[in-house]
């Protein structure tokens, strides 16, 4: 299996901060989508920071298309096309003069492909970026990201405050991407929606420490939130739970076989359970 | 290197305007018969007004945190130095050339420019424009741009500060060097281009080990 991002114990502390990047491991096997979860502050955009060498990491290895990338790796950053939280275009350049900045960049930039997908996503080429809204400066980032056939996409928060419509078109320009097997991307969101759209697995990130990386559809299909009386609760071996939280007239419990854990604790409600309930189980949850 | 040359013209491209702006409406001096100080003067100011307009650009790619995402693309950080470099070497290229102008209305308006010293108007502003970037922007690479136009007076008033330091050592040597004479020009511009080439350095320096 070729991987096109692998991250192995990757550590990155600040100076001025308490925030520690902790083992971080995971991977991204090519034509595949890792969706990339936690909340605000739990390491999502150092991991993307550490993996972009926007940051010094303190250990660790980070291997793109299996190669360790230094500053000096120019070649291989023709290969990695990068979405931030925001555009990160100066907003005096319009999308025409954008262009002309990157193809003086980029060896590969493709002027008829950024065209077309500036066209697709109805952008005026003459219009400065300050003018334009939060949704289309996205889908001019993801243009300008793409245009350049790259093989790994890395995105953080990029859907973020989008409207639906606009979400939904720039999810199927990320689908299209992957059907070649050759490129993979790496989706940060806090839309978890987004992400059991289109990810095929899911790596949850917490207080800079991954607490679970597993395929999407066993999360949505396997994965099951089992909802206990107190009495329920105490006959459930602790093997057979991930986490559980008190709520005031019952217990959630997160469980990864739901079929499993309903035949082998009868009389116990399991729900199917959606990302953003993983989520909250991981993190406000016990052991 | 030539994306990130027009990327910074880009964003300085407003400003020049308003330099050039300004810079040609000071040629306009040429036609009030002033005398050869007062034109020196308005040649330094020239050359030096294009510098100023620097900061804003700055600002606008700390703003739009385009300083995080050129790094992500395939060139070198010591390359986007370079480009930096070679963009302020194009702005005081630029102020030069305005300069000219000067020289040509003054030549329409008197006939004869041969007679006038204006070696003072071009050292004075190539090396106050020279070393005010050298001390600015290594300082606002590693502190940030909040506090631009303080560091560039504060820059320019470091400059004048090595002009007056150069002219000091001079009359160590000679009793008649004038602060305002050739001899403190041309010496000056020694230090300053030195200055210049050891602030890139610097600049590197501080660019590799900077966490965007």
């Amino acid at each position: 299996m070729n991987l096109s991002l692998e991250i192995t114990g990757l550590t990155k502390s600040y100076v001025d901060s308490d925030f520690v990047l902790d083992d971080v491991s995971f991977s991204i096997p090519s034509g595949t989508i890792m969706g990339f979860v936690g909340e605000n502050g739990a390491g999502k955009t150092t991991t993307i920071k550490s993996i972009l060498n926007t940051v010094h990491k303190d250990s660790g290895t980070i291997r793109l298309m299996g190669q360790e990338m230094t500053d000096r790796d120019t070649a291989l950053r023709e290969d990695i096309g990068v979405v931030l939280d925001s555009a990160n275009f100066p907003e005096v350049l319009t999308p025409g003069k954008l262009a002309k900045v990157m193809r003086g960049i980029y060896r590969q930039w493709d002027q008829a492909l950024y065209v077309r997908l500036t066209d697709k996503f109805a952008l005026p080429m003459n219009r400065k970026i300050k003018e334009f809204s939060r949704g289309m400066t996205m889908k001019l980032a993801i243009a300008a990201a793409m245009s350049h056939h790259p093989k790994l996409l890395i995105l953080d928060e990029a859907t973020s405050g989008l409207d639906p419509v606009t979400r939904e078109e720039i999810l199927e320009v990320f689908l299209e991407f992957v059907e070649d097997e050759r490129h993979a991307i790496l989706m940060s969101s806090h839309i978890t929606s987004d992400l059991e759209k289109i990810a095929d697995h899911i790596t949850f990130i917490h207080q800079g420490k991954i607490i679970l990386t597993a395929v999407k559809d066993e999360l949505i299909y396997d994965y099951g939130v089992a909802r206990c009386t107190r009495e329920q609760f105490k006959r459930i071996a602790e093997g057979d739970r991930l986490t559980y939280r008190v709520r005031e007239h019952q217990i959630d419990v997160l469980v990864e076989d739901k079929q499993g854990f309903g035949q082998k604790y009868s009389g116990v409600t399991v729900d199917q359970v959606s990302i953003d309930e993983i989520l909250l189980l991981l993190v406000k949850g016990e052991k | 290197m030539r994306g990130l040359l027009l990327n910074n013209y880009y964003s300085l491209q407003n400003n020049i305007k308003s330099s050039l702006g300004i810079a040609l409406l000071l040629s306009l001096v040429s036609f009030a018969g002033v005398d050869h100080s007062v034109l020196n003067a308005v040649i330094a100011a020239q050359i030096w007004i294009f510098v100023l307009s620097i900061g804003a650009s700055l600002q606008m790619d700390e703003a739009s945190k385009w300083n995080r995402f050129e790094l992500t693309m395939p060139i070198r950080r010591k390359t986007v130095i370079h480009a930096k470099y070679l963009s302020f070497l194009m702005l005081i290229l630029m102020g030069t050339a305005v300069s000219l102008v000067t020289l040509a209305l003054t030549y329409v308006s008197k006939g004869d420019i041969a007679h006038l010293n204006l070696s003072t108007g071009y050292t004075f502003g190539l090396s106050l424009s020279i070393s005010t970037l050298a001390i600015y922007y290594p300082v606002i690479l590693k502190f940030g741009v909040e506090k631009s136009e303080q560091m560039v007076m504060i820059s320019a008033g470091l400059s004048l500060g090595l002009r007056f330091l150069v002219w000091m050592l001079l009359n160590l040597y000679r009793d008649d060097v004038n602060f305002n004479g050739p001899e403190t020009g041309y010496a000056t511009l020694i230090p300053a281009v030195f200055l210049f080439a050891v602030s890139y350095l610097i600049a590197v320096r501080i660019h590799r080990n900077k966490e965007f």
